[in-house]
Protein backbone atom coordinates (compact mmCIF):
# COMPACT_ATOMS: atom_id res chain seq x y z
CA UNK A 1 0.00 0.00 0.00
CA UNK A 2 2.73 2.25 0.73
CA UNK A 3 3.76 1.93 -2.59
CA UNK A 4 0.73 3.76 -3.81
CA UNK A 5 2.61 6.80 -2.12
CA UNK A 6 5.51 6.95 -4.68
CA UNK A 7 5.43 9.47 -6.68
CA UNK A 8 4.29 8.38 -10.85
CA UNK A 9 5.34 10.16 -13.67
CA UNK A 10 1.79 12.36 -15.38
CA UNK A 11 1.94 10.40 -18.07
CA UNK A 12 1.43 6.60 -16.15
CA UNK A 13 -1.38 8.94 -14.13
CA UNK A 14 -3.06 9.51 -16.90
CA UNK A 15 -2.97 6.07 -18.68
CA UNK A 16 -4.18 4.70 -15.56
CA UNK A 17 -6.95 7.63 -14.99
CA UNK A 18 -8.12 6.58 -18.42
CA UNK A 19 -8.00 3.44 -17.67
CA UNK A 20 -10.11 3.33 -14.45
CA UNK A 21 -12.73 5.29 -16.59
CA UNK A 22 -13.02 2.89 -19.31
CA UNK A 23 -13.62 0.17 -16.50
CA UNK A 24 -16.03 2.16 -14.59
CA UNK A 25 -17.65 3.11 -17.93
CA UNK A 26 -17.54 -0.20 -18.70
CA UNK A 27 -19.43 -1.57 -15.28
CA UNK A 28 -22.15 0.66 -15.58
CA UNK A 29 -22.87 -0.22 -19.21
CA UNK A 30 -22.75 -3.74 -18.41
CA UNK A 31 -23.26 -3.67 -14.83
CA UNK A 32 -27.73 -3.10 -15.72
CA UNK A 33 -27.00 -5.50 -18.50
CA UNK A 34 -25.54 -8.49 -17.05
CA UNK A 35 -28.16 -8.44 -13.84
CA UNK A 36 -31.38 -8.53 -16.27
CA UNK A 37 -30.00 -10.99 -19.11
CA UNK A 38 -27.01 -12.84 -17.84
CA UNK A 39 -27.23 -15.29 -20.79
CA UNK A 40 -26.73 -12.19 -23.29
CA UNK A 41 -24.81 -13.53 -26.96
CA UNK A 42 -26.36 -16.75 -26.77
CA UNK A 43 -29.10 -17.68 -28.74
CA UNK A 44 -30.88 -20.93 -29.26
CA UNK A 45 -31.26 -22.66 -32.56
CA UNK A 46 -33.73 -25.41 -33.77
CA UNK A 47 -34.54 -26.59 -29.92
CA UNK A 48 -36.53 -30.03 -29.88
CA UNK A 49 -37.80 -33.17 -28.19
CA UNK A 50 -38.40 -36.28 -29.37
CA UNK A 51 -41.97 -37.71 -28.83
CA UNK A 52 -41.64 -40.95 -26.58
CA UNK A 53 -42.82 -44.33 -27.40
CA UNK A 54 -45.35 -46.64 -25.71
CA UNK A 55 -43.36 -47.90 -22.76
CA UNK A 56 -40.62 -45.35 -22.74
CA UNK A 57 -39.50 -42.74 -19.77
CA UNK A 58 -36.72 -40.98 -21.12
CA UNK A 59 -36.75 -38.53 -24.17
CA UNK A 60 -33.82 -36.88 -25.87
CA UNK A 61 -33.59 -33.14 -26.71
CA UNK A 62 -32.08 -32.00 -29.41
CA UNK A 63 -31.19 -28.16 -30.26
CA UNK A 64 -27.64 -25.89 -31.12
CA UNK A 65 -26.44 -23.38 -28.50
CA UNK A 66 -24.61 -20.09 -30.08
CA UNK A 67 -22.34 -18.43 -28.42
CA UNK A 68 -22.34 -14.88 -30.26
CA UNK A 69 -20.20 -13.12 -27.09
CA UNK A 70 -16.39 -12.93 -26.83
CA UNK A 71 -16.84 -14.48 -24.08
CA UNK A 72 -16.88 -18.79 -23.82
CA UNK A 73 -19.62 -19.90 -21.43
CA UNK A 74 -20.40 -22.93 -20.46
CA UNK A 75 -23.93 -25.21 -20.20
CA UNK A 76 -24.26 -26.73 -16.39
CA UNK A 77 -26.99 -28.29 -16.85
CA UNK A 78 -31.31 -28.10 -17.57
CA UNK A 79 -34.67 -28.89 -16.19
CA UNK A 80 -37.83 -28.96 -17.60
CA UNK A 81 -41.22 -29.17 -15.86
CA UNK A 82 -42.23 -32.53 -18.03
CA UNK A 83 -38.94 -34.78 -16.44
CA UNK A 84 -37.61 -35.39 -12.62
CA UNK A 85 -34.41 -34.63 -14.58
CA UNK A 86 -31.87 -33.39 -17.54
CA UNK A 87 -28.93 -35.44 -18.05
CA UNK A 88 -26.47 -34.48 -20.76
CA UNK A 89 -25.32 -37.32 -22.26
CA UNK A 90 -22.71 -37.90 -25.20
CA UNK A 91 -22.99 -40.88 -27.71
CA UNK A 92 -20.01 -42.05 -29.47
CA UNK A 93 -19.13 -45.36 -31.90
CA UNK A 94 -15.77 -46.96 -31.27
CA UNK A 95 -14.47 -49.69 -32.39
CA UNK A 96 -17.57 -50.56 -33.28
CA UNK A 97 -19.46 -50.38 -29.95
CA UNK A 98 -22.20 -47.40 -28.68
CA UNK A 99 -21.16 -45.88 -26.04
CA UNK A 100 -23.37 -43.28 -23.69
CA UNK A 101 -21.98 -41.20 -20.86
CA UNK A 102 -23.35 -38.93 -18.59
CA UNK A 103 -21.58 -35.47 -18.85
CA UNK A 104 -20.91 -34.11 -15.24
CA UNK A 105 -18.66 -31.33 -16.02
CA UNK A 106 -21.02 -28.76 -18.33
CA UNK A 107 -19.98 -28.24 -22.02
CA UNK A 108 -17.95 -25.47 -23.33
CA UNK A 109 -19.49 -23.13 -25.65
CA UNK A 110 -16.67 -21.47 -27.31
CA UNK A 111 -16.76 -18.17 -27.66
CA UNK A 112 -18.02 -16.90 -31.32
CA UNK A 113 -18.92 -20.67 -31.53
CA UNK A 114 -21.52 -22.95 -31.24
CA UNK A 115 -22.35 -26.60 -30.28
CA UNK A 116 -24.70 -28.80 -31.70
CA UNK A 117 -26.53 -31.24 -29.79
CA UNK A 118 -27.79 -33.85 -32.11
CA UNK A 119 -29.09 -37.33 -32.68
CA UNK A 120 -25.96 -39.94 -32.04
CA UNK A 121 -23.92 -37.64 -30.43
CA UNK A 122 -24.04 -34.52 -27.57
CA UNK A 123 -27.97 -34.92 -26.78
CA UNK A 124 -30.33 -33.69 -23.33
CA UNK A 125 -32.11 -36.99 -22.24
CA UNK A 126 -34.76 -36.42 -19.79
CA UNK A 127 -35.28 -38.71 -16.81
CA UNK A 128 -38.65 -39.85 -15.23
CA UNK A 129 -40.68 -37.81 -17.70
CA UNK A 130 -44.20 -37.16 -15.93
CA UNK A 131 -46.36 -38.03 -18.97
CA UNK A 132 -45.57 -39.17 -22.63
CA UNK A 133 -43.94 -36.83 -24.42
CA UNK A 134 -46.86 -36.73 -27.61
CA UNK A 135 -45.66 -35.01 -30.60
CA UNK A 136 -47.10 -31.26 -31.70
CA UNK A 137 -46.93 -29.57 -28.41
CA UNK A 138 -44.11 -27.09 -26.64
CA UNK A 139 -42.65 -28.06 -23.26
CA UNK A 140 -40.58 -25.90 -21.52
CA UNK A 141 -36.98 -26.02 -21.52
CA UNK A 142 -34.48 -24.18 -19.03
CA UNK A 143 -30.96 -24.18 -19.60
CA UNK A 144 -28.81 -23.06 -16.86
CA UNK A 145 -25.13 -21.73 -18.18
CA UNK A 146 -22.08 -20.14 -15.87
CA UNK A 147 -22.12 -16.73 -14.45
CA UNK A 148 -25.62 -17.25 -13.27
CA UNK A 149 -26.81 -17.23 -16.89
CA UNK A 150 -30.53 -18.98 -17.48
CA UNK A 151 -32.70 -18.99 -20.31
CA UNK A 152 -35.82 -20.69 -20.88
CA UNK A 153 -37.08 -21.84 -24.27
CA UNK A 154 -40.16 -23.64 -25.46
CA UNK A 155 -39.38 -27.01 -27.47
CA UNK A 156 -41.37 -28.39 -29.66
CA UNK A 157 -42.27 -32.59 -29.31
CA UNK A 158 -41.66 -33.55 -32.46
CA UNK A 159 -42.37 -36.89 -34.27
CA UNK A 160 -40.13 -39.66 -34.07
CA UNK A 161 -40.17 -39.65 -38.19
CA UNK A 162 -39.30 -35.98 -38.11
CA UNK A 163 -35.58 -35.93 -38.98
CA UNK A 164 -35.85 -32.53 -41.07
CA UNK A 165 -36.60 -30.96 -37.78
CA UNK A 166 -33.77 -31.98 -35.88
CA UNK A 167 -30.57 -29.77 -35.63
CA UNK A 168 -27.55 -31.16 -37.66
CA UNK A 169 -24.04 -31.18 -36.50
CA UNK B 1 5.70 -62.27 -74.27
CA UNK B 2 2.49 -61.60 -76.16
CA UNK B 3 1.10 -64.64 -75.26
CA UNK B 4 1.54 -63.18 -71.19
CA UNK B 5 0.36 -59.71 -71.94
CA UNK B 6 -2.88 -61.87 -73.52
CA UNK B 7 -3.02 -63.84 -69.98
CA UNK B 8 -3.01 -60.48 -68.17
CA UNK B 9 -5.03 -58.63 -70.49
CA UNK B 10 -7.75 -61.94 -69.86
CA UNK B 11 -7.35 -61.85 -66.28
CA UNK B 12 -7.60 -58.12 -65.88
CA UNK B 13 -11.45 -58.23 -67.89
CA UNK B 14 -12.27 -61.47 -65.93
CA UNK B 15 -12.24 -59.28 -62.86
CA UNK B 16 -14.15 -56.73 -64.69
CA UNK B 17 -17.12 -58.81 -64.72
CA UNK B 18 -17.16 -60.16 -61.12
CA UNK B 19 -19.76 -58.99 -59.37
CA UNK B 20 -19.15 -55.89 -57.37
CA UNK B 21 -18.61 -55.38 -53.73
CA UNK B 22 -21.78 -55.10 -51.27
CA UNK B 23 -21.16 -51.72 -49.88
CA UNK B 24 -21.48 -53.74 -46.02
CA UNK B 25 -19.05 -56.04 -45.37
CA UNK B 26 -19.32 -59.42 -47.03
CA UNK B 27 -18.43 -62.52 -44.75
CA UNK B 28 -17.93 -66.06 -45.37
CA UNK B 29 -21.40 -67.29 -44.55
CA UNK B 30 -21.12 -67.52 -40.92
CA UNK B 31 -23.49 -69.35 -38.28
CA UNK B 32 -23.27 -66.39 -35.47
CA UNK B 33 -26.19 -66.63 -33.57
CA UNK B 34 -27.48 -70.41 -34.63
CA UNK B 35 -29.21 -72.98 -32.67
CA UNK B 36 -29.65 -69.96 -30.26
CA UNK B 37 -33.39 -69.99 -28.90
CA UNK B 38 -35.02 -66.65 -28.25
CA UNK B 39 -38.58 -65.19 -27.73
CA UNK B 40 -40.33 -62.71 -29.37
CA UNK B 41 -42.91 -60.48 -27.13
CA UNK B 42 -45.96 -62.90 -28.33
CA UNK B 43 -43.52 -65.89 -26.34
CA UNK B 44 -42.88 -67.41 -29.77
CA UNK B 45 -39.37 -69.25 -29.78
CA UNK B 46 -37.35 -68.88 -32.87
CA UNK B 47 -33.93 -69.11 -34.29
CA UNK B 48 -32.43 -66.63 -36.11
CA UNK B 49 -31.84 -69.66 -39.13
CA UNK B 50 -35.46 -70.02 -38.81
CA UNK B 51 -35.62 -66.83 -40.69
CA UNK B 52 -34.48 -68.30 -43.78
CA UNK B 53 -36.56 -67.22 -47.09
CA UNK B 54 -36.29 -63.66 -45.81
CA UNK B 55 -33.20 -61.03 -45.72
CA UNK B 56 -32.79 -60.60 -41.67
CA UNK B 57 -31.75 -57.61 -40.35
CA UNK B 58 -30.91 -57.81 -36.64
CA UNK B 59 -29.66 -55.28 -34.38
CA UNK B 60 -28.85 -54.88 -30.90
CA UNK B 61 -30.53 -52.82 -28.74
CA UNK B 62 -32.33 -51.56 -25.80
CA UNK B 63 -35.69 -49.50 -25.38
CA UNK B 64 -34.43 -47.30 -22.02
CA UNK B 65 -31.64 -45.96 -25.67
CA UNK B 66 -33.82 -43.08 -26.20
CA UNK B 67 -31.39 -41.46 -28.95
CA UNK B 68 -29.56 -44.02 -30.98
CA UNK B 69 -31.56 -47.09 -30.94
CA UNK B 70 -35.06 -45.27 -32.36
CA UNK B 71 -32.83 -43.32 -35.22
CA UNK B 72 -31.19 -47.32 -36.15
CA UNK B 73 -34.70 -48.52 -36.22
CA UNK B 74 -36.21 -45.66 -38.51
CA UNK B 75 -32.96 -46.07 -40.38
CA UNK B 76 -33.88 -49.92 -41.10
CA UNK B 77 -38.24 -48.95 -41.72
CA UNK B 78 -36.26 -46.77 -44.47
CA UNK B 79 -34.18 -49.33 -45.89
CA UNK B 80 -37.42 -52.10 -46.01
CA UNK B 81 -39.32 -48.97 -47.61
CA UNK B 82 -36.78 -48.47 -50.28
CA UNK B 83 -36.70 -52.18 -51.63
CA UNK B 84 -40.61 -51.48 -52.79
CA UNK B 85 -42.04 -54.76 -53.51
CA UNK B 86 -39.51 -56.85 -52.12
CA UNK B 87 -39.84 -55.49 -48.87
CA UNK B 88 -42.05 -58.98 -47.89
CA UNK B 89 -38.95 -60.18 -47.74
CA UNK B 90 -37.07 -58.62 -45.24
CA UNK B 91 -37.27 -58.87 -41.69
CA UNK B 92 -36.50 -56.36 -39.17
CA UNK B 93 -35.38 -58.01 -35.78
CA UNK B 94 -34.30 -55.93 -32.71
CA UNK B 95 -32.32 -58.41 -30.14
CA UNK B 96 -32.63 -56.99 -26.81
CA UNK B 97 -29.52 -56.28 -24.78
CA UNK B 98 -31.66 -54.75 -21.45
CA UNK B 99 -34.26 -58.37 -21.31
CA UNK B 100 -34.64 -57.57 -17.37
CA UNK B 101 -35.85 -53.61 -18.53
CA UNK B 102 -37.56 -54.66 -21.65
CA UNK B 103 -40.11 -56.95 -20.82
CA UNK B 104 -42.37 -58.35 -23.75
CA UNK B 105 -44.83 -55.38 -23.84
CA UNK B 106 -42.62 -52.55 -23.90
CA UNK B 107 -40.70 -54.37 -26.55
CA UNK B 108 -43.44 -55.25 -28.65
CA UNK B 109 -44.93 -51.17 -28.65
CA UNK B 110 -41.43 -50.25 -29.56
CA UNK B 111 -40.85 -52.23 -32.46
CA UNK B 112 -44.83 -52.06 -33.76
CA UNK B 113 -44.54 -48.36 -33.29
CA UNK B 114 -41.91 -48.05 -36.21
CA UNK B 115 -43.00 -50.79 -38.61
CA UNK B 116 -45.66 -53.79 -37.81
CA UNK B 117 -43.51 -56.48 -38.90
CA UNK B 118 -40.76 -55.91 -37.04
CA UNK B 119 -40.05 -58.51 -34.37
CA UNK B 120 -38.19 -57.89 -30.90
CA UNK B 121 -36.13 -60.80 -29.68
CA UNK B 122 -35.89 -61.23 -25.74
CA UNK B 123 -32.68 -63.60 -24.67
CA UNK B 124 -34.09 -64.61 -21.18
CA UNK B 125 -32.13 -62.34 -18.61
CA UNK B 126 -29.76 -65.07 -17.40
CA UNK B 127 -29.10 -66.43 -21.10
CA UNK B 128 -27.92 -62.74 -21.91
CA UNK B 129 -24.26 -63.72 -21.85
CA UNK B 130 -24.55 -66.91 -23.79
CA UNK B 131 -27.11 -65.31 -25.97
CA UNK B 132 -24.84 -62.68 -26.86
CA UNK B 133 -21.71 -65.01 -27.29
CA UNK B 134 -23.16 -66.88 -29.89
CA UNK B 135 -23.60 -63.46 -31.86
CA UNK B 136 -20.14 -62.61 -31.09
CA UNK B 137 -21.59 -59.16 -30.26
CA UNK B 138 -20.88 -57.07 -26.46
CA UNK B 139 -23.22 -55.63 -24.05
CA UNK B 140 -21.37 -53.70 -21.09
CA UNK B 141 -23.62 -52.54 -18.44
CA UNK B 142 -22.40 -48.79 -17.22
CA UNK B 143 -24.11 -47.38 -13.83
CA UNK B 144 -24.79 -43.80 -14.52
CA UNK B 145 -22.42 -41.11 -13.23
CA UNK B 146 -25.10 -40.48 -9.83
CA UNK B 147 -24.85 -44.43 -9.35
CA UNK B 148 -28.77 -44.70 -9.77
CA UNK B 149 -29.44 -45.66 -12.93
CA UNK B 150 -27.43 -48.05 -15.71
CA UNK B 151 -27.72 -47.52 -19.54
CA UNK B 152 -26.02 -50.32 -21.33
CA UNK B 153 -22.98 -49.88 -23.97
CA UNK B 154 -23.60 -52.42 -27.11
CA UNK B 155 -22.44 -53.80 -30.14
CA UNK B 156 -23.67 -51.06 -32.96
CA UNK B 157 -23.18 -53.22 -36.32
CA UNK B 158 -26.31 -54.87 -38.18
CA UNK B 159 -26.30 -57.73 -39.14
CA UNK B 160 -27.48 -59.42 -42.25
CA UNK B 161 -28.36 -62.94 -42.79
CA UNK B 162 -29.22 -63.91 -46.27
CA UNK B 163 -32.25 -66.23 -47.13
CA UNK B 164 -30.77 -69.48 -46.49
CA UNK B 165 -30.05 -68.11 -42.50
CA UNK B 166 -26.57 -67.70 -43.11
CA UNK B 167 -24.70 -64.28 -41.71
CA UNK B 168 -23.25 -62.54 -45.04
CA UNK B 169 -23.10 -58.98 -44.04
CA UNK B 170 -21.90 -56.62 -41.59
CA UNK B 171 -22.45 -53.30 -41.93
CA UNK B 172 -21.77 -50.34 -39.62
CA UNK B 173 -24.43 -48.63 -38.37
CA UNK B 174 -23.44 -45.05 -40.64
CA UNK B 175 -23.79 -46.77 -43.82
CA UNK B 176 -26.11 -45.09 -45.93
CA UNK B 177 -30.06 -46.19 -46.28
CA UNK B 178 -30.05 -46.43 -50.00
CA UNK B 179 -26.82 -48.89 -50.27
CA UNK B 180 -27.85 -50.89 -47.41
CA UNK B 181 -31.35 -51.39 -49.22
CA UNK B 182 -29.05 -52.04 -52.41
CA UNK B 183 -27.32 -55.20 -50.43
CA UNK B 184 -30.53 -56.31 -49.19
CA UNK B 185 -32.28 -55.61 -52.00
CA UNK B 186 -29.27 -57.71 -54.31
CA UNK B 187 -29.20 -60.81 -51.34
CA UNK B 188 -33.16 -60.67 -52.16
CA UNK B 189 -32.82 -61.89 -55.76
CA UNK B 190 -30.06 -64.55 -54.71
Amino acid sequence: MLRLAVPVNAAALKVAALSLAVLCGARLMLGPLAAAAPATGLRIESPMVRETLPGQTTGSAYLVIHNESDVARRLLGAATPAAREIQIHDMSLRDGIMRMRQVTDGVAIPARGKVAFVAGGLHLMLVGLQAPLSAGSDVPLTLRFDRGGELTIPIRIVSIDDTTSQPKK
Amino acid sequence: MIRLLVLIFTALLGACSAPAPFNASEVPKLDYGHGVELRDTEGKVHRIEEFRGRVTLLFFGFTRCPDVCPTMLLRLKKVRDAVGPLASNVQVVLLSVDPERDTPDILRAYVKHFDPSFIALRPEPERLEQTLKAFRAIAIRVPTADGSDYTVDHSATIFVYDRTGALRLIAQPQLEIDKLAADVARLVRE
